[in-house]
């Protein structure tokens, strides 16, 4: 093992070895030469990030039940260890068989964030991968991908040899089992990207050609093969209890972002706020039953031994049986002190109540959501949340001693107004003056404000939106800042310039490739890290690319206007999301689906959930 | 309530990891275990697991400890075999006794080491051996050694207990070294190996350090932990 030998020594001169070794507890080893099939599952961040996503973590357990299949992870090498791997000519290896990337059957990637691209174009290159899917030949692994990020692939269309679309807990073993007959029949690589196109949400970019309008937005995107789908329809789980969920969950010895169990409660959200992709491409609602939850999370604390465990879910609040489920588990955690915490909790009295019950949440303090600065913009968003509510919840966190609170607001949401952006600081000086109404002083009060810039992304409601330009948002960000004094107040925004870059990617077409090629050439990788985020060398790749950023990111789009992503049905309707345009603009509200009042979103056609 | 000293190893899979990553391990073994342990009160309970010292990452050991609380009365034997099958590969537990009529971990002053060298000149096996008796001869030996991003010298001259010569081959050597260890001053082989070369006028290399146990260095006696 060449590779082995020549890390023992290269892994001391590492900040963080501990990201290369593997064989943690729970990772799955097998023997490389009795498997017919061998799947690299990357994230394309470093470990402690990679580590932290539940996606991955499904598919490594459901694959490696297979007897036939060996599936392991890889993350992005932190730039240390990248320089010794090219300085020692060491191809990038998988963590558990320390395998090259490039031996392997499929190398499949997940889409979280449009700003890890040039990382997976890294990896490929550290692999020793063609970047380029048609550069590549029968001897190379195939380059996969999925995630939300995949739900506009277009970007990534000349890297990618194809995307699975959606939930891919049974798509990927119908391509694992379409893969083994394709081996035995040694035809060309082209044929099984065909064979796959078959596959329901499956999507092969390179069996469609792009016609351009001359204005260079898309005039349509037509199969250039025989019986190659029109449009690619999302995969979804039916139902939630049968579903593959895994309980012996790898152990990392290092500390991770999130170092704990997770226990994902359903899957969906339903209340349609129309700024997030998640509440629409997520859809429908889908519950896991309190008895299923309850048998999980024992048999994970069992093999795991984690100290803590985490209720996932878009939406924790909404799961309608969520007092049962935490009395079931604080009962049956109690003996062993396992603590259960609670993210994306609603803050209200009743949530207060259980979280002062439940989990450690004094340290980090509340986290409040409203999004917008005033009533009028969070109706345009339709994110359902008073003032007068917000404020009580604010007051109840008070009375019950917690004194570090967080808001977070989006800038340059459609219709904005000086005045929301004032709503923003009167919101907070209002939080302050609930605080002294309690506590009869101010001091010891924490108000953390933090501002995000917004991001149109592909279906929803606002992807016809233009993003607000960098100077614009500097504007806004000025003048938050000027109005968001004080000593209780800390006030901390996005970095502006990659919101815009997000912006671009998450509804580009697929002339960016080019960009992103251009964008690793000049050393862009990791930029979602501040340190490693270079805005001049993605403007350089821009620019010789003859590619305006702008077209993407800032220009209006028309209500006819052929998307890149309108090749994706994730069952949300451009007619729903035109009606919700339209009262948006109109600052009226569409209630949660939960009231029973169907919006007409379109899931139904292709799925039922419990809500919806 | 039951306390439990166990002796375990730490082998070359695992050498990388911190001393960090190692406690929040065997804690997480423990509770997959089903152990009794007792928990430290407030917000966030802990378990009580109390570790000798803090191994550096890259150096391997045989001879690590740890003292465990237990709530209920349960088995040395049976705690072993039970954590052992629950370990990840790299970590094994040798040991398990009652603490009583042992010392107190925090009283520990000195450790054993096993540290192979390589050199780039050949030397004989007696210049090496002459070089080891100067080395526990001098009155003085100055190391420097960085304290929080500063350079500090230290002299390790009587922190040193004993070198011995394990094996030797042509340009290899393999050696036995008893070090300080705690309040009295951390030694680590690759201090012993920077004073070495200076009296040896040539670059030594190390290439692997392995902790072979922990005592307790009294009067020209030790005592081990357990």
């Amino acid at each position: 093992m060449e590779i082995n030998k020549a890390l023992g020594e290269l892994l001391l001169k590492v900040s963080k070895p501990t990201r290369y070794i593997g064989n943690e507890y729970n990772s799955v080893h097998k023997d490389k030469n009795s498997i017919e099939v061998h799947i690299a599952l990357a994230f394309p961040d470093i470990y402690e990030v990679g580590m932290s996503h539940l996606g991955i973590k499904i598919l490594y357990h459901l694959l490696n039940e297979k007897e036939d299949i060996y599936a392991e992870r890889v993350f992005a090498p932190w730039v240390d260890f990248e320089k010794l791997l090219r300085e020692h000519g060491i191809p990038l290896f998988s963590l558990e068989s320390r395998t090259a990337l490039r031996d392997f059957d499929f190398f499949g990637f997940t889409l979280q964030y449009e700003m890890s691209y040039t990382n997976i174009l890294n990896m490929l290159e550290l692999s020793g991968i063609p970047l380029l899917s048609k550069k590549r030949s029968d001897e190379h692994p195939f380059i996969i991908a999925g995630g939300p990020c995949a739900y506009n692939p277009e970007p990534l269309a000349e890297f990618i040899d194809f995307f699975v679309i959606g939930e891919a807990e049974d798509a990927i073993l119908e391509i694992i089992q379409y893969y083994k007959k394709f081996k035995l029949s040694k035809l060309p690589r082209q044929k099984f990207l065909e064979m796959v196109s078959q596959i329901k949400g499956v999507y092969v970019p390179s069996l469609y050609d792009v016609i351009y309008n001359e204005d260079g937005t898309i005039k349509e995107m037509i199969p250039n093969k025989v019986g190659v789908p029109l449009k690619i329809q999302k995969r979804i789980i039916k139902d939630m209890d049968e579903a593959y969920y895994p309980t012996k969950f790898i152990v990392p010895y290092m500390d991770i972002v999130h170092d704990r169990a997770v226990l994902e409660i359903f899957r969906g959200c339903s209340r349609g706020c129309r700024f997030c992709q998640a509440g629409m491409i997520y859809r429908p609602v889908r519950e896991k039953s309190v008895d299923r939850l309850q048998k999980l999370a024992e048999e994970i604390i069992d093999s795991t031994g984690y100290e803590e465990i985490s209720l996932s879910s878009l939406s924790t609040s909404d799961y309608s049986s969520l007092k049962q489920l935490l009395e079931k588990l604080t009962e049956g955690f109690e003996r062993s002190k396992v603590g259960i915490s609670l993210p994306s909790l609603r803050i209200d009295a009743f949530s207060l109540q259980l979280a002062q019950k439940v989990q450690e949440i004094k340290k980090s303090g509340l986290t409040f959501a409203p999004e917008a600065g005033t009533q009028r913009l969070r109706d345009v968003i339709n994110k359902c949340v008073s003032e007068h509510d917000l404020l009580n919840s604010v007051k109840d966190a008070f009375i019950c001693e917690w004194n570090s609170v967080k808001l977070y607001f989006m800038i340059g949401l459609p219709t904005e107004t000086v005045d929301d952006l004032e709503g923003i600081a009167r919101l907070a000086h209002s939080v302050i003056d609930v605080y002294r109404e309690v506590n009869g002083k101010t001091k010891g009060l924490k108000l953390n404000i933090s501002t995000s810039t917004f991001v149109p992304k592909p279906f929803t409601p606002f992807q016809w939106e233009k993003q607000a330009t960098l100077s614009q948002i500097d504007e806004k960000q000025k003048l938050l800042k000027s109005l968001l004094r004080g000593r209780n107040i800390h006030y901390n925004w996005h970095e502006a310039k990659l919101s815009f870059l997000e912006a671009v990617f998450s509804r580009g077409d697929r002339k960016l490739s080019k960009v992103l090629l251009s964008a690793h050439k000049n050393g862009c990788k990791f930029d979602g890290w501040d340190e490693m985020f270079s805005y001049e060398n993605w403007m350089k790749a821009f620019r010789s690319e003859g590619i305006n950023p702008e077209f993407y990111a800032n220009r209006q789009r028309g209500e006819n206007e052929h998307f890149p992503w309108d090749i994706i049905d994730p069952g949300i309707d451009k007619k729903f999301l035109l009606r919700e345009l339209e009262k948006a603009k109109k600052g009226e509200i569409s209630p949660d689906c939960r009231s029973g009042k169907c919006q007409g979103c379109g899931i139904k056609r292709i799925a039922d959930g419990d809500i919806c | 309530m039951l306390k439990l000293r166990m002796r375990f190893e730490k082998n070359d899979l695992l050498k990388y990891i911190s001393h960090l990553d190692m406690m929040r391990t065997f804690a997480r073994a423990m509770r997959r275990a089903n152990l009794p342990l007792s928990f430290s009160q407030g917000f966030t309970p802990r378990p009580k697991i109390v570790f000798a010292s803090a191994l550096p990452v890259g150096v391997t050991s045989s001879g690590e400890y740890m003292d465990v609380e237990f709530e209920e009365e349960i088995e040395p034997e049976d705690v072993a075999a039970r954590l052992n099958s629950v370990l990840p590969r790299g970590l094994f537990i040798k040991k398990v006794n009652h603490t009583q009529g042992h010392p107190a971990l925090s009283s520990l002053n000195g450790a054993l080491y096993l540290t192979d060298i390589i050199f780039n000149i050949d030397i004989s096996k007696q210049i090496l051996i002459n070089g080891i008796s100067d080395l526990l001869t001098e009155k003085c030996i100055i190391v420097e050694k960085s304290v929080r991003g500063k350079t500090k010298q230290f002299d390790i001259a009587s922190l040193v207990y004993d070198i011995r010569l394990l094996s030797f081959a042509k340009g290899f050597a393999q050696l036995n070294m008893e070090l300080s260890m705690g309040q009295e001053g951390n030694v680590t082989p690759q201090m012993v190996i920077m004073a070495f070369e200076k009296i040896l006028h040539q670059e030594v290399k190390i290439s692997k350090v392995h902790r072979e146990d922990m005592f307790i260095y009294k009067n020209g006696n030790k005592t081990f932990p357990l």
